[in-house]
């Protein structure tokens, strides 16, 4: 179903409920893509507003991390240690997308314990900024073995790669200037992937293109976005978020793809030799899942895959609960 | 098959069975309070036993609906609970209107917010498809999870090869959520967009007239909606 179009001059009305004709996350998400100067304002009503029913404030929490300035991250830090209580991980969602070291030490002195539910949301949090800042510590397990899943060979589709052509990726790269990664690309550098009826086109960090690869294997990063078109709109939005980070002082690295809600879905090694980087990447068990396989090489920005090959069976899904009425 | 009875099992109601509750599939019934005033003339103002057992004389789907963010007594708000029942009525009048009816509806399934999945308030696309992923109502219907916020630019979305269609509950616009809900139902049966047609259910919101009026199918669709794998034979 495609976008509403909500009249600019009603988005702060629609947004702290006062017209009642729009969608209100809908007009939040507007209101963090406009240049309107009251938004944070406005956002901060809903967020603060404890008689605000969850799926409002947390819309208003996804809106402030996509704004990204200053005064959004105030009002979300200012917010981060009651709505933890309150379990809205969304706000510490949008604190590592924002990514300032400010926010790290904020989500630090949370201090969860693993049991608290917004725990695993404020350890993706966490590492996010770590390896956007290149920061020790806040690492997140690498999944065993065991729970890494290898497409078996006769139910197996190949993956297809294929460069994206330049006015797509144009499109994409200002999709992308939405998310506040804080990672510059290069529109010659994107690969688009198609795997499992979904459409992904690769972006990788301009940082760690060329010559500057060698530098993965001495600190965190933030290595690339992966974006998905919409079937419904054709618009482009985050859906992959690849971190890597050194594992040994040889070259070896680690890498975690994570899903737009911080969900690990790949994960592998990877090697760094020169500008070249020689990874091996499976998905993670999870429900649902499809066992995918990806070996290759990324020389430069340009992928040169030597195996890739998706599971034409999903993991076992969840069963949602029943209410016996 | 002339009887109500018969009717009922075969959508695999039980043998005792109420007609709000398995018949129909709804947990409430019309007059729906559900706003806002200048929508309450399209509001559905009964339930017509008979008609629905026309429909089910003609190929006909069943629906899992899948409740996302639903609190400690397994309940969305009242109005998000009226806010569907009124969704799967008005897209009963929608596909009624091409001759293919809606079944059984199996709106009971449920993701508690106390599960901390996450799922009830969409920050983007990609969270939609994992939820449609992730989760599967083993009810043999088209799986439609209700979700109460969606934070992207989308109202609704149907994965390209996903096993279901995820609808944001508008609780202020029943019109939108009935629109989003057979929208993406039409995308699940296979059908594209339509976007020079402004009244075509397939139209996109940006490009479609006003509801109620926007919620028109042609014949080529409505075909290619009887040729789905979706389609149960006529009772």
């Amino acid at each position: 179903m495609g976008s509403l179009a909500i009249p600019i001059e009603r988005l702060p009305e629609v947004v702290v409920g006062k017209d009642a004709r729009f969608s209100r996350a809908q007009a939040m998400a507007q209101l963090a893509a406009s240049e309107l100067p009251d938004r944070e304002r406005l956002l901060a009503l809903v967020l603060e507003e404890a008689r605000e029913p969850r799926r409002y404030r947390a819309a208003a929490a996804i809106a402030l991390g996509r704004i990204a300035t200053p005064a959004s991250e105030e009002i979300l830090l200012r917010n981060l240690p009651k709505t933890a209580e309150d379990s809205f991980p969304e706000v510490l969602l949008s604190l590592g997308r924002i990514g300032s070291p400010n926010a790290l030490a904020a989500i630090d002195a949370l201090n969860l314990s693993p049991q608290h539910p917004a725990w695993t949301t404020a350890a993706y949090a966490a590492a996010l900024i770590a390896h956007r800042l290149g920061l020790p510590g806040h690492e997140l397990p690498i999944p065993a073995e065991v729970n890494l899943l290898k497409p078996p060979a006769t139910q197996a589709r190949p993956i297809e790669f294929t460069p994206v052509e330049p006015a797509i990726a144009l499109g994409v790269l200002d999709a992308m200037k939405r998310y506040p990664y804080g990672i510059a690309f290069d529109a010659t550098k994107l690969t688009r992937i198609r795997c499992g009826g979904e459409t992904n086109i690769v972006c990788p960090n301009r940082d760690f293109l060329g010559p500057a690869a060698a530098r993965l294997a001495e600190r965190k990063a933030v290595l690339a976005l992966g974006a998905m078109q919409s079937p419904e709109t054709g618009d482009y939005s985050v859906s992959y978020v690849f971190l890597a980070r050194p594992v040994s002082s040889a070259g070896a690295i680690a890498i975690m793809a994570h899903r737009c809600s911080g969900t690990l879905a790949l994960a592998g090694n990877a090697a760094v030799a020169g500008a070249q980087v020689k990874f091996e990447l499976q998905s993670v068990r999870r429900p649902g899942a499809l066992a995918i396989s990806v070996n290759g090489a990324m020389q430069d920005g340009k992928l040169q895959i030597t195996e890739a090959a998706v599971s034409t069976t999903r993991e076992k899904r969840r069963e949602p609960s029943r209410l016996i009425a | 098959m002339a009887s109500l009875r018969g009717f009922a099992s075969c959508i695999g109601c039980p043998p005792k069975f109420s007609i709000v509750r398995n018949f129909f599939g709804y947990a409430s019934g019309p007059p729906w309070k559900l706003g806002p005033p200048d929508q309450q003339a399209s509001l559905p103002q009964s339930l017509s036993v008979l008609k629905q057992m026309k429909r089910l004389k003609q190929k006909h789907f069943h629906l899992d609906v899948v409740r996302v963010g639903t609190d400690s007594n397994g309940l969305l708000s009242p109005t998000d609970e009226q806010n569907l029942d009124c969704a799967v009525q008005m897209a009963r009048e929608i596909y009624g209107a091409i001759g293919v009816g809606i079944g059984r509806v199996n709106r009971w399934w449920l993701i508690p917010l106390s599960d901390n999945t996450g799922f009830d308030v969409i920050d983007d696309d990609c969270e939609a498809v994992d939820l449609i992923d992730e989760f599967d109502a083993p009810g043999g219907g088209i799986d439609v999870f209700l979700v109460q916020s969606w934070a992207g630019t989308t109202l609704g979305l149907t994965p390209a090869k996903g096993d279901g269609v995820a609808v944001e509950s508008r609780e202020n616009d029943f019109l939108g959520t009935a629109r989003s809900f057979s929208h993406e139902l039409g995308h699940y049966l296979g059908l594209g967009h339509e976007n020079d047609t402004s009244n075509n259910l397939m139209c996109q919101t940006a490009y479609a007239g006003p509801m109620p009026g926007s919620t028109q199918l042609n014949s080529d669709q409505a075909n290619g909606i009887k040729d789905s794998d979706e389609m149960h034979p006529a009772c």
